[in-house]
């Protein structure tokens, strides 16, 4: 297991706002935890995370006795989860100073009875989740081909060298596990925890 | 009199996050291979778009390409498009232009993926599954 515990910069008020904050996403990550976990993580997520994450995945005994088919479909769809942290994982009060790229979350990969469990918890500005839950709700009505219809359509609707955006990750994600499970719970006053459960089997 | 530089040959090695590349002026081949997964794919990309462009104004006659990517994140996969763009613009100059898209035979994703790519691009584009 990896844990690096959730930084607290700022002076000691904000900090203790931070440590409240901060308390929604560990004891989040404290419940997931548990049981035949294949990769943990909670923190700020940079890109020497990412890729230490990538090799410990790729490496894992867990993984190496399922069919390669699932073995890549869960690499792919941990390959988003955990880059859509990077990306897009909101860091109540910012990062501190001199600290690399990257955004705050929790990621656990871990296996189940019935198969194998991709979960991630974020926070989101309040501001950002109507938008997210229309998403959300767009995925939830799609069935795989239309996922797949509108994977294709966002890869052509922006123009040369732009980026297409956190929510194509979303809709990859859903292509590729049996189930996607959402949530938006509190976290202080400006924004909510957002998580993310994906079955793969 | 103002001689134009030769286009250079480009060689990227590979990390646990970016495939290998070669980029061959001289004989008019491109290749990806490995995994395209960073998290700045744009920044990336901008040395092998600049070398496309770059190539492309050297008038080459015929560019083969072959693409055999084990993954490719979400934000590669629009990075790759432009690099598809480009190469279509050069087809539609007059360049020769083919490209095949390898595949491992069971991996339906990257097939899918590349069934999208052959449907949006207009230059010849090969699937050609490889076995595991």
């Amino acid at each position: 297991m990896v844990l690096r515990s959730v930084p607290l910069p700022g002076p000691p008020t904000l900090a203790r706002g931070l440590r409240a904050m901060g308390k929604e996403l560990e004891g989040w990550f404290s419940r997931q935890n548990c049981g035949e976990v294949i990769y943990a993580f909670c923190g700020v997520i940079t890109e020497a995370v990412t890729e230490k994450a990538f090799t410990r995945v790729e490496g894992s005994p867990v993984l190496a006795a399922e069919p390669v088919a699932l073995r890549r479909r869960v690499f792919r769809a941990f390959v988003e989860a955990i880059q859509n942290l990077f990306h897009h994982g909101e860091t109540p009060g910012g990062l501190m100073a001199g600290e690399p790229p990257g955004g705050m979350g929790a990621i656990v990969l871990r296996r189940e009875t019935r198969g194998l469990r991709l979960a991630t918890a974020s926070y989101i500005g309040l501001s950002r989740v109507p938008a997210l839950e229309a998403h959300l709700g767009e995925i939830r009505q799609a069935s795989p081909s239309d996922l797949r219809h509108t994977l294709r359509n966002r890869l052509l609707a922006k123009p040369p060298g732009e980026k297409l955006g956190g929510q194509r990750g979303l809709l990859l994600q859903a292509s590729l596990g049996d189930h996607m499970a959402t949530s938006f719970s509190p976290a202080g006053p400006s924004h909510r925890l957002f998580v993310l459960e994906l079955d793969l089997v | 009199m103002n001689m134009k530089k030769p286009v250079q040959d480009m060689v990227i090695e590979p990390t646990g996050k970016t495939p290998l590349i070669r980029l061959d002026p001289g004989a008019g081949k491109l290749e990806f291979s490995g995994r395209l997964i960073p998290e700045d794919a744009i920044g990336f990309f901008l040395p092998i778009v600049d070398w496309i462009e770059e190539f492309a104004s050297s008038r080459p006659q015929e560019v083969r390409a072959k693409v055999n990517l084990d993954y490719l994140n979400t934000s590669s996969s629009k990075c790759m498009l432009d690099v598809f763009k480009k190469l279509e613009r050069m087809h539609a100059d007059g360049v020769s232009v083919a490209l095949d898209w390898c595949y491992k035979e069971e991996d339906e994703d990257m097939l899918e993926m590349g069934e999208d790519y052959q449907s949006i691009v207009d230059f010849p584009f090969k699937l050609v599954a490889e076995e595991e």
